[in-house]
């Protein structure tokens, strides 16, 4: 529902430079365009800290140590054993966030597989089958996209018992009617084109026709759909997670990490504001990115 | 217009009836509010006893008839802790939700066409930027997030704010502020680009020829007409404001509706959520309804199928 745009305030054109004289940064459309760049280095960080931060951390995320309470970070008084701090328990923070970004990362992954197979798949249901069926699953669009789904998430979490597998699937379902409506479209015009028509009059099923020759020319544009979601996925479950619904202690969360400082602010603001500027530069960081790969590869989506 | 009208009522009601179902689904098989209520070495009779009384021995058919006859009689159940009917236990902590949504949504609507109107007649100037900026900051700002800076800031270290409660308007300021902010900018986003469109039509050539003030010819020319797309968003808007409301309230501590969800979810108490889930989603699909009516009714375009002729 919600995405930016941000191209037009990006580089004004320059005089054309002869091909063999391009960086691969000026192929990739990526010239002059610092703010996506830093953005597109954000997310590889955090990719990379996700995946081999359990190398790097210093300490485990839950190794207490009462006499270093409420340490503060480097730059604050803080001292080199704890680079980031330490929390109520003594807990150091650096630690803690590397694993709480894999945690939240592991969800916005496979929250996004969950939601855009699901909406895609529906997508190409509703577009084939057209009809009863078609208007059914539009209609369940509909209502997904009038009502508050953070309201509905709280109130499946808490009665499946703040499972984490149940907060991934839920998380997963947030998305998946903006695959759902785009599969949807781009099928009911691909249906209209003559490669359907000449691959059908092969004699080919349904499952080839539309899983070999229409995903693949569709799947562009829901790459960059993925991209778009992925703020508001990020942004569900660090919500859910700060209220004390989505993941459990022992098991942390950006989200989970602020929630829990909230209640310390006075003496030690580090603890929620650390992962708090994380969750906020993970997000402006997809944000970015996913607007600039619109306008570059999907004019339509506007 | 009158089978225009139908058609949206009849999707809004079968809306209702599909959210209330799936509500019901969801709560009624998913855990035994019976267990976390009484203690753990209850004897089964005696937890028998409570099921039988609270209706949950019964059928599923049984208590989703028994339901809806009870909806249509106003009764949502009453909350299995302190034995109040559900519906006034929502209704005492109604008041202050909708007054933090209402002022947040003013703020919203009036940053949003303020700034969003800026930008489009300034396009490409730092102006337009400095806009745009903000609204991707405002939306990738988790409001939770927001709240905290807010409080350290103002509440904590220049202690001009209080950082919980409710008494006075000053515990009013920061709730309200961090719930606009990410609406204000989307809202921005779309009336820069209605306005985008309008100032480009003939009509507004025409209107400046005629001799008409710049300022007359915004409020009068363009405004009305870059309303027609952004009325859409509102609708949208405002199951944002509410979901939002449930994490604000619960960053300020602000005793409305929202917290009481949490703290109902929390202790798994049926009624209370259900009678949430019913008047939220009651909310949202007349607000969105009305979005559709009023929208038939400023753009005369709009046939029956809600696509432009």
């Amino acid at each position: 529902m919600a995405s930016f745009d941000l191209a037009e305030s990006g580089a004004p054109s320059r005089p054309q430079v002869p091909p063999r004289h391009r960086s691969w940064i000026k192929r990739a459309g990526l010239d002059r365009q610092w703010l996506v760049m830093a953005a597109l280095a954000f997310l590889a960080f955090i990719v990379l800290v996700a995946v081999f931060g359990s190398l790097l951390q210093p300490h485990s995320h839950t190794r207490q140590n009462l006499l270093d309470q409420f340490l503060p970070p480097l730059g604050f008084g803080g001292e080199w054993s704890y680079p980031l701090g330490t929390d109520d328990l003594g807990r150091d923070i650096l630690s803690r966030i590397i694993y709480a970004i894999r945690i939240s990362v592991l969800i916005a992954v496979a929250g996004t597989a969950i939601g855009s197979v699901l909406g895609t798949f529906l997508g190409f249901v509703a577009a084939r089958a057209r009809g009863l069926v078609e208007e059914a699953i539009m209609m369940l669009v509909d209502i997904h996209l009038a009502l508050p789904f953070v309201i509905f998430a709280l109130a499946v979490l808490a009665f499946f018992g703040g499972s984490f597998i149940v907060l991934i699937i839920v998380v997963g379902i947030e998305g998946w009617q903006s695959y759902a409506r785009l599969t949807r479209g781009m099928v009911l015009s691909a249906q209209q084109s003559g490669y359907v028509t000449a691959v059908r009059s092969l004699g080919f099923s349904d499952w080839h026709v539309y899983g070999r020759h229409v995903l693949p020319n569709i799947l562009s544009a829901l790459l960059v759909q993925l991209t778009i979601n992925l703020p508001s996925i990020i942004l569900l479950e660090t919500s859910l997670s700060f209220l004390g619904i989505g993941v459990q202690p022992p098991m942390t969360s950006l989200g989970q990490m602020l929630g829990a400082g909230r209640d310390h602010l006075i003496m030690a603001w580090w603890i929620s504001v650390i992962p708090g500027a994380i969750i906020f530069l993970f997000s402006l960081s997809a944000c970015i990115v996913g607007d600039w790969l619109r306008d570059r590869f999907d004019p339509v989506l506007k | 217009m009158f089978a225009f009208i139908a058609t949206k009522l009849l999707r809004s009601a079968i809306t209702m009836v599909v959210v209330v179902t799936a509500v019901f689904v969801v709560l009624r098989l998913t855990g035994d509010p019976i267990i976390s209520l009484l203690p753990l070495d209850t004897p089964a009779d005696i937890l028998d006893q409570y099921r039988e009384r609270w209706g949950l021995n019964d059928p599923i058919w049984l208590q989703y008839v028994r339901y809806w006859v009870a909806i249509f009689n106003g009764d949502l159940g009453r909350s299995i802790f302190s034995g109040q009917d559900a519906v006034k236990i929502v209704f005492e902590r109604l008041p202050h939700t909708l007054l933090l949504g209402g002022v947040a949504f003013v703020i919203s609507l009036v940053a949003g066409i303020g700034f969003g109107t800026l930008a489009a007649l300034n396009r490409g100037s730092m102006i337009d930027r400095g806009v745009m900026a903000f609204a991707v900051t405002a939306y990738s700002l988790p409001n939770y997030f927001l709240g905290i800076l807010l409080i350290l800031l103002f509440a904590l270290e220049l202690r001009w704010m209080p950082a919980a409660g409710a008494e006075t308007w000053k515990h009013l300021v920061m709730p309200a502020f961090t719930l606009g902010m990410s609406s204000a900018g989307v809202i921005a986003r779309f009336v820069r680009s209605a306005m985008l469109e309008v100032i480009r039509q003939p009509y507004m050539r025409t209107a400046a020829a005629k001799g008409a003030s710049v300022s007359r010819r915004i409020a009068w020319h363009a405004l009305p007409n870059a309303a027609i797309p952004t009325v859409t968003v509102l609708g949208f808007q405002l199951g944002f404001l509410i979901g939002g409301s449930v994490v604000v309230e619960s960053v300020f501590a602000w005793p409305g509706a929202g917290r009481l969800l949490v703290t109902s979810v929390g202790l798994r108490d049926f009624a209370v959520v259900q009678t949430m889930v019913f008047l939220v989603s009651a909310t949202v699909i007349f607000a969105n309804f009305m979005v559709d009516v009023a929208y038939g009714w400023l753009d005369p375009r709009v046939t029956v199928t809600g696509k432009q002729s």
